[in-house]
């Protein structure tokens, strides 16, 4: 890439995560109702295992569940379904006829995406900390940290691939999304160790890059936990590769379905 | 009752006409699975022995039925204003748009229940649950649900109306707190005495334990078993009534202030 060209990218990655970052923040309502939808699908799960009579360390991975969750729905419904809106309200014309990389929109929308979601997040924990008294161990903190990024970038990765999917179908693509919404937040076991699940469903579920993370970050965070799928350390590795892969296929994915889309002239297509 | 007909035909349209009309049965079928996944994990992991997994998932999918009809009528606002823009035509049209807002409501209702249907076919006798039902309860349940979540759904969308701004996830997080209050996914027994009192006064809760009852021939925890199910059935339709009646008077003044205000044809694109 020339110095020229990578420049642009970056100028176009900055433009796009400055308006999802501040323009986020202008609303109060927004920051609020995410914060308290969260909060209350936790408290949901918090009361739920206390109900079933299960340890208190149920309440740690509820609330961690409760921290990731705001990332999933922000890959869901801030990424992959991007292009779609742009498309819908006319702004996909205008950003494709501009010089700018549509990758950069794409990426500038995921890092923006992750700081503010990150704000959300950490306000879901704060609560779940404070009202639920969940204590975490400290001690692997830097890595933990680690494994958060590393499930980000995978995560966002996914989100740029079926962000290209969005850009060619229209409400049926919006629809699926709808539908599987919910199924892959549970699959994922955003609130309850992802082992339970069995060997089937934990195959499929292993490719949501939220199930491997969260079992990263409950072993390293919730000294308690022993029902793990697999060592945190091949997890890293595994959500590692995940994440070039689907930046890969998300690379390619991109163009071909933008040239794709130019040819069956699907980009100005509204309303369908 | 034209008007009411002709939205409920848009609101199938919308629903049903983005693909070929057998994925869509596909989709009706597949989609309420999702409310209730997590209950089947959990209950079937942890809770064996509490027995409590007929509650929890009866109260899940018919809390389901009553979150598709608020959420609509609230989305439907932002929908018809940003998205496809013809909140202004719905306007100038003869039907008043309440009636436009029940109908399509009406619509995915009555999608929501033909899920619900359709899953409790083979949830019946997979999981073994109990399925005694009460006809005359049921049908007379489901429409005074209808209701209360109509009635919370046109307060929502006068909010909708009077606000450019508000996002969705605002309906998110207080039909959100309902459900946590509600006792559709555990006895709200389980909380501290003050808010297991206040689960008893959310408009959802007899409802929710009416059709749970209706459909099991059971009453199946200590939440408001001190009630009959005929008494039940009294409290569900006075909620209904008083709901519906605050609903719409709150979405006739939303209507009236937001053509005052210049909201009707706003977009912000945000």
């Amino acid at each position: 890439m020339k110095k020229k060209q990578l420049l642009l990218f970056l100028r176009t990655l900055n433009a796009r995560a400055y308006v999802r970052i501040f323009g986020q923040m202008r609303e109060a309502t927004w920051v609020v109702a995410s914060v308290l939808g969260g909060f209350f699908t936790m408290t949901t799960y918090v009361y739920l295992y206390r109900t079933l009579g299960t340890g208190s360390e149920f309440s740690g991975l509820v609330v961690l569940g409760g921290f990731m969750t705001p990332f999933f729905l922000n890959v869901l419904w801030g990424v992959a379904t991007q292009l779609y809106w742009e498309k819908e309200m006319g702004n996909l014309e205008l950003m494709l006829v501009s010089p700018a990389p549509l990758s950069a929109f794409l990426v500038g929308l995921s890092v923006g995406g992750a700081m503010h979601t990150m704000l959300r997040s950490l306000a879901v924990l704060f609560f779940g900390i404070a009202v639920f008294k969940v204590r975490f161990a400290v001690l692997h903190l830097p890595l933990a940290l680690l494994v958060f990024l590393v499930t980000l970038f995978s995560m966002y990765g996914l989100g740029i691939v079926f962000s290209s999917l969005f850009l060619y179908h229209g409400r049926d693509a919006w629809r699926t999304a709808d539908l599987v919404m919910e199924p892959t937040n549970v699959l994922s076991g955003t609130y309850f160790p992802a082992r339970f699940l069995g060997v089937g469903l934990l195959g499929i579920a292993a490719l949501i890059p939220t199930t491997l993370g969260l079992d990263a970050l409950r072993q390293l965070l919730v000294p308690s936990f022993t029902v793990k799928v697999l060592d945190w350390r091949w997890e890293l590795l595994i959500l590692a590769g995940l994440g070039l892969v689907f930046a890969l296929i998300a690379s390619w994915a991109l163009r071909s379905v933008e040239y794709k889309a130019r040819r069956d002239a699907r980009l100005t297509l509204r309303w369908q | 009752m034209k008007g009411f007909l002709a939205s409920m035909y848009v609101g199938l349209q919308i629903e049903s006409n983005w693909t070929k009309k057998w994925v869509w049965l596909l989709y009706l079928a597949a989609y309420p699975i999702g409310s209730f996944l997590a209950v089947i994990i959990l209950y079937g992991v942890f809770g064996q022995k509490t027995g409590l997994l007929p509650y929890a998932l009866y109260g899940t999918i018919f809390y389901y039925s009553l979150s598709m009809v608020f959420f609509d009528m609230a989305f439907s606002v932002h929908d018809d204003r940003e998205h496809y823009q013809t909140l202004k035509y719905i306007f100038l049209s003869s039907t008043s748009y309440r009636t436009y807002l029940c109908g399509r409501a009406a619509t995915r209702y009555l999608i929501a229940l033909a899920g619900i249907v359709i899953n409790l076919c083979w949830l019946v006798p997979v999981l073994h649950l109990p399925f005694h039902p009460n006809w005359g309860y049921l049908l007379a349940g489901a429409f005074l649900g209808y209701l209360v979540a109509a009635g919370l759904g046109l307060a929502m969308a006068s909010v909708f109306l009077l606000t450019i701004k508000l996002d969705v996830d605002v309906v998110d997080a207080l039909f959100g707190g309902m459900f946590v209050l509600s006792g559709a996914l555990f006895p709200p027994t389980a909380f501290p005495a003050v808010f297991a009192k206040i689960a008893e006064f959310v408009p959802m809760s007899p409802f929710i334990e009416l059709m749970r009852r209706a459909a099991s021939g059971q009453v199946l925890t200590s939440f408001l078993s001190g009630m009959s199910t005929s008494q039940l059935l009294g409290r569900v339709a006075l909620s209904a009534a008083i709901l519906f009646a605050v609903g719409s008077v709150l979405v006739s003044f939303g209507s009236r202030q937001a053509q005052r205000k210049g909201y009707i044809d706003v977009t912000t694109a945000f």
